[in-house]
C-alpha cells in the first residue's frame, strides 16, 4: 500500500491538492485498513488540513497518521485532537 | 483593506501599546503605582502578543508571552514589584520594542535569550504563578499561593480582573457572593471559525494558540460537523472548540485574540454555553460555486445535520453534546452587536491617514497660497486694492492651512517618550544614574520637526549624562543627590517651540573649553571671549573635551552635528550653564516647516521677508527719536527704552539704504537671546502668509538667512534669520556678512 506523504506547509491550498489524493486513495477498493499518512515532514498545519485529516478519519476505514512531526503533533495537540488520530494505538 | 494594511495598523498600534506600557513603568518606576498602572502595562503587552501572534511574528509573540507571564503574576501580587524588577521590566520592555521593530522591518529578532532567562528566573525568584498555569508542562509546580489569602488560593483568582469582569457585565443582576463564587471558574470560550477566517493568509489555529499563551486548554473540540472526504469544502468551518482559559487571564484579554476576526468566527463566552454553529449553507455554498458541484450541497447539509451517526469512530471522538450543539445564545447575538457597535464608535473617532496623502495636501494649500498671493499682486496692479472677495479668499486659505497644519502636528510627547530608554541605557554604560522630569510633553508641532528632532535630542542628552552629569561619589561629595536630574521641556513662545533640555550637572568648565579651543587653533591665546562665546565653542566641529572617545559621546563630532541639524530646521540652539549646577541646552524651532506669516520689505531694491512672529511694531522715526551709540551705531528711543538700529541694506549688499534712519521705516524685532532690535528698511510692501523654501535644499546654507520664498510676482524673497541675524550684529558692531551673492543668484 502506497503512502501519501503531507507537504511541508499543510495549508488550505495544498489541503485542497492532498484531498484529492486522500478521495482517490480511500475510494480505492484494494485499501483494507487505515490509509497511512506520513505527516514526518510537516512544518506548518492549518485549521484546513486538520479538519481535511478528521474528514478523512471519518471516510472509509479512514487513515492512519504515521509518522508525525513535532509541528504536526503540536497542531493536533492544540487543536485537541489527539484522540481522532492517535487515541486507539497510543494511549 | 488586505493584509498589509491591517499589519500596518497593527504596528501602529503596537507604537501606542509599548508607549502606554513605557509610561506605566515609568510610573512605576516612581513609586506612583496603582492597580491600573499594571492593568495598563499588562494590556499594552497583551495586545502586541494578540497582534504578534494573529501576523505569525512568532519570536515577538513568544517574547511578549513570557514577559506578560511576569506581568500577569505582578498584577495578581504573586511577584512583588520591587525597583530590580521594574528596572528588568524596562529592559525588557526596550527588548520589545525592537522585537517590533525587527517584524515591523522584515529583519531577525533581537537576541532575548538571556533576558527570556531573566524574566524567567524574576518569576521563579518571587514564586511566580501565571506562568506555570500557563504552561500545562509546569502546571505542577508550585505556585505562590502559599502568600495569597484563602480567596485567591489554589486557582489563582484575580480579584482585580474579576472585578473589572464584574464592571464589564454591570447590570446582569449577579450579588457579589456569587460572581465571586463564579470568579473561581475558568473562562469558558467556544469558538467556530467561518470560511472567512481562512482566506487572505489567516489560519484560526493562531486563535488556538493566543488562548494556549494565555494559560488555556482545550476542553472540547467539536468534530460532529466535519463531513466525509466527498462532501469535504477546504473553504469552509467545520471544526468547533471549547477552550477553559484561566480567569486570571481576564475576558478582555480573550476577546482581544478576536479583534480582528469579524465574521470570520462565532464566538460565546460563557459557562453552560455552546459552541456555535458552523455556517454550512453559506460557506459551502460558495464552494460550491467554484468547485462547480452543487449537486454537493444537499449532501452535505444533510450530512451536518447527522453527522454522529454516519461514523462511529468520529462520534467516539465527538465531546460535544447535544445542548452545544443548540442555536447561538442570546449572549453571543448580544455580544456581536455590542463589540460592533464598539468598533463602529472607535472608526469614528479617528482614521489613519497615509502620510504622503497628507504631505500632498499640504503642498496644495501651500501652492494656494501662493497663487493667492500672485491674485492679490495682480489685482494690485489693476489699481484693486479693496477686494471684498480677495479678503473673504485670504481668510479662507488661513483657516484652510492652519486646519491642514493641524492635522500634522503632534505632541513633542512622542519624542520626550523615547528618552527614558536612552537615559536606561546611559545609566547601564555609565553608571549614572539620572532621573527624568518631562514638562509641556502634549506641546505640539509639526510631524516633520518631531521626526528630525529625535537625533539632535538624543545626542544632547547623551553629552548632559556623559559630560554633564557627575558620578554618584562626586555628586554625593558636591553635596547634591547621588541621581542626577534631567528637565526636558516644551513649551509655544513667540510663534516658535522652545524646548529646554537642563541638567543639574557640573555646567561647562570654560576654562577647558577655551583650553581645547586653543589646542584646536579654534582661538588665539589673546582673545577675549564672553562665557557665552566660550559656550558656543563646543559647537565647532571637531570639538570634544572628552578624554577618551566613548561610545556614547566624545567623538568631537556630535555638538557640530546637533547644531547643524537645528538649523536644518529653521531653530538655533543656545546654551545657559553655570558651573557647578547644570547646563542647558535650548533649542528654539518653528511650528512648521511649511508655511508662516511674515512682513515684506524692501531694501536697496530687493525684497525680504521678516517672520511675523519676531515683529513688535513698525514705524518711522522722528529725528528726536534717533540717538547716536559710539562712532557708528545708533540707537532708537522707543517709549523711553533705547533700541540698537541695524540697518539690513548691508544684509543685502548694498549700501544704497536709507541714509538716515529717518528716510525709511524700523521695524523692532523681538529676538530669543539678544533683546530688541530695530531693522532699518526702506518700506514695507506687504503682509502676508509665506510658504517657506529651504535654501539648503536650492543653495546652500546661509548664515542670517532662514530661507526663501516664492512673492505673488513671481520674485524669490529671503527670509531673514532674525535672531541670528541682530545676535551677529550685535557682538560685531557691525551688520553680519551679507548674502549678497545669494540676492545676485
Amino acid at each position: 500500500m502506497t503512502k501519501l506523504k503531507l507537504p511541508n506547509v499543510c495549508n488550505r491550498a495544498a489541503t485542497e491538492i492532498v484531498r484529492d489524493d486522500l478521495i482517490e486513495a480511500l475510494g480505492s477498493e484494494t485499501i483494507d485498513g487505515p490509509y497511512p499518512v506520513d505527516a514526518s515532514e510537516v512544518e506548518q498545519m492549518s485549521h484546513a488540513a486538520l479538519q481535511l485529516l478528521v474528514s478523512a478519519a471519518k471516510t472509509g476505514p479512514g487513515v492512519q497518521i504515521d509518522p508525525a512531526s513535532d509541528a504536526f503533533r503540536d497542531a493536533v495537540k492544540l487543536a485537541g485532537l489527539e484522540h481522532v488520530f492517535w487515541e486507539a494505538s497510543e494511549t | 483593506m488586505n493584509l498589509d494594511d491591517i499589519q500596518n495598523v497593527f504596528f501602529v498600534e503596537c507604537e501606542e501599546s509599548l508607549e502606554a506600557a513605557e509610561a506605566g513603568l515609568e510610573t512605576c518606576k516612581a513609586g506612583e503605582h496603582d492597580t491600573e498602572t499594571i492593568n495598563a502595562i499588562f494590556r499594552g503587552v497583551h495586545s502586541i502578543k494578540g497582534g504578534a501572534g494573529a501576523f505569525g511574528h512568532a519570536p515577538l509573540q513568544a517574547f511578549t508571552h513570557c514577559f506578560e507571564t511576569l506581568l500577569a503574576d505582578v498584577r495578581e501580587d504573586a511577584v512583588e514589584l520591587t525597583p530590580e524588577l521594574v528596572d528588568l521590566l524596562l529592559h525588557a520592555l526596550d527588548c520589545l520594542r525592537d522585537h517590533v521593530d525587527a517584524a515591523r522591518e522584515g529583519r531577525d529578532p533581537p537576541n532575548d535569550a538571556d533576558l527570556i532567562k531573566q524574566l524567567t528566573e524574576a518569576q521563579a525568584a518571587n514564586g511566580g504563578a501565571a506562568g506555570t498555569e500557563g504552561d500545562a508542562e509546569e502546571s505542577d509546580e508550585p505556585t505562590a499561593t502559599a502568600e495569597q489569602g484563602p480567596d485567591s488560593s489554589d486557582d489563582g483568582l484575580d480579584l482585580d480582573a474579576l472585578l473589572d469582569d464584574l464592571d464589564a457585565d454591570a447590570g446582569d443582576g449577579e450579588s457579589g457572593d456569587a460572581a465571586q463564587a463564579d470568579a473561581a471558574l475558568p473562562i469558558c470560550v467556544h469558538l467556530r471559525p467561518h470560511a472567512p477566517s481562512m482566506i487572505n493568509g489567516g489560519d484560526p489555529l493562531l486563535w488556538l494558540r493566543e488562548l494556549e499563551l494565555l494559560g488555556g486548554k482545550v476542553a472540547k473540540c467539536d468534530t460532529s460537523f466535519v463531513p466525509q472526504l466527498d462532501d469535504f469544502d477546504p473553504a469552509t468551518g467545520y471544526l468547533g472548540w471549547s477552550f477553559e482559559v484561566p480567569v486570571e487571564a481576564g475576558e478582555e484579554a480573550v476577546t482581544d485574540i478576536f479583534d480582528f476576526a469579524g465574521d470570520g468566527c462565532s464566538l460565546v463566552i460563557g459557562e453552560g454555553e455552546a459552541i456555535p454553529e458552523p455556517q454550512l449553507g453559506e460557506g459551502q455554498s460558495d464552494a460550491t460555486e467554484q468547485s462547480d458541484a452543487s449537486a454537493k450541497q444537499a449532501d452535505t447539509d444533510g450530512e451536518a445535520e447527522e453527522p454522529s451517526e454516519t461514523d462511529a469512530k468520529a462520534e467516539d471522538t465527538d465531546k460535544v453534546d447535544a445542548p452545544a450543539k443548540s442555536a447561538q445564545t442570546p449572549v453571543a447575538k448580544q455580544a456581536a452587536p455590542a463589540n460592533q457597535a464598539a468598533r463602529q464608535s472607535r472608526e469614528g473617532q479617528s482614521i489613519r491617514i497615509d502620510l504622503a496623502k497628507l504631505d500632498r495636501l499640504i503642498d496644495g494649500v501651500s501652492e494656494l497660497v501662493i497663487a493667492q498671493a500672485m491674485l492679490a499682486q495682480r489685482l494690485s496692479a489693476d489699481d484693486v486694492t479693496h477686494c471684498e472677495e480677495l479678503t473673504m479668499l485670504d481668510g479662507l486659505i488661513r483657516d484652510m492651512q492652519e486646519r491642514a497644519m493641524a492635522i500634522r502636528a503632534q505632541p513633542i510627547g512622542t519624542v520626550f517618550n523615547r528618552i527614558p530608554r536612552v537615559l536606561r541605557e546611559l545609566a547601564n554604560s555609565t553608571g549614572k544614574h539620572v532621573k527624568l522630569e518631562l514638562v509641556g510633553e502634549s506641546t505640539e508641532l509639526d510631524k516633520t520637526v518631531i521626526e528630525m528632532l529625535s537625533e539632535p535630542m538624543t545626542h544632547l542628552i547623551r553629552n548632559a549624562v556623559d559630560h554633564g552629569i557627575e558620578s554618584a561619589e562626586e555628586r554625593l561629595a558636591a553635596g547634591k543627590s547621588a541621581d542626577g536630574t534631567l528637565l526636558l521641556q516644551a513649551e509655544h513662545r513667540g510663534g516658535r517651540i522652545v524646548i529646554r533640555i537642563e541638567d543639574d550637572g557640573k555646567g561647562i568648565n570654560r576654562e577647558v573649553v577655551f583650553a581645547k579651543a586653543l589646542e584646536k587653533g579654534l582661538v588665539t591665546e589673546d582673545q577675549q571671549l564672553s562665557d557665552e562665546e566660550i559656550d558656543n565653542l563646543i559647537f565647532a566641529p571637531g570639538f570634544s573635551t572628552a578624554q577618551q572617545v566613548s561610545n556614547i559621546s566624545g567623538r568631537g563630532v556630535g555638538m557640530d552635528v546637533v547644531r547643524q541639524h537645528v538649523k536644518e530646521l529653521g531653530g538655533r540652539i543656545t546654551i545657559e550653564s553655570q558651573p557647578g549646577k547644570g547646563t542647558a541646552f535650548i533649542l528654539a524651532l518653528p511650528l512648521t516647516l511649511a508655511i508662516s506669516d511674515g512682513m515684506i520689505v524692501q531694501v536697496a531694491g530687493q525684497s525680504l521677508v521678516i517672520p511675523l512672529a519676531h515683529v513688535v511694531e513698525s514705524l518711522r522715526p522722528t529725528a528726536d527719536q534717533i540717538k547716536g551709540m559710539g562712532t557708528d551705531r545708533q540707537m532708537l528711543n522707543v517709549r523711553e527704552t533705547f533700541v540698537p538700529i541695524m540697518p539690513l541694506a548691508g544684509f543685502v549688499g548694498s549700501g544704497s539704504g536709507p541714509a538716515q534712519p529717518t528716510d525709511g521705516v524700523l521695524v523692532i524685532v523681538e529676538t530669543e537671546n539678544s533683546g530688541q532690535a530695530a531693522l532699518l528698511v526702506d518700506e514695507i510692501t506687504d503682509q502676508r502668509q509665506f510658504v517657506i523654501k529651504s535654501l539648503d535644499t536650492h543653495y546652500r546654507s546661509i548664515e542670517g538667512v532662514a530661507g526663501a520664498t516664492i512673492l505673488g510676482n513671481g520674485q524669490v524673497a529671503l527670509i531673514v534669520d532674525v535672531d541670528r541675524l541682530v545676535q551677529e550684529a550685535a557682538s560685531s558692531s557691525v551688520m553680519p556678512n551679507t548674502p549678497a551673492e545669494v540676492v545676485a543668484a
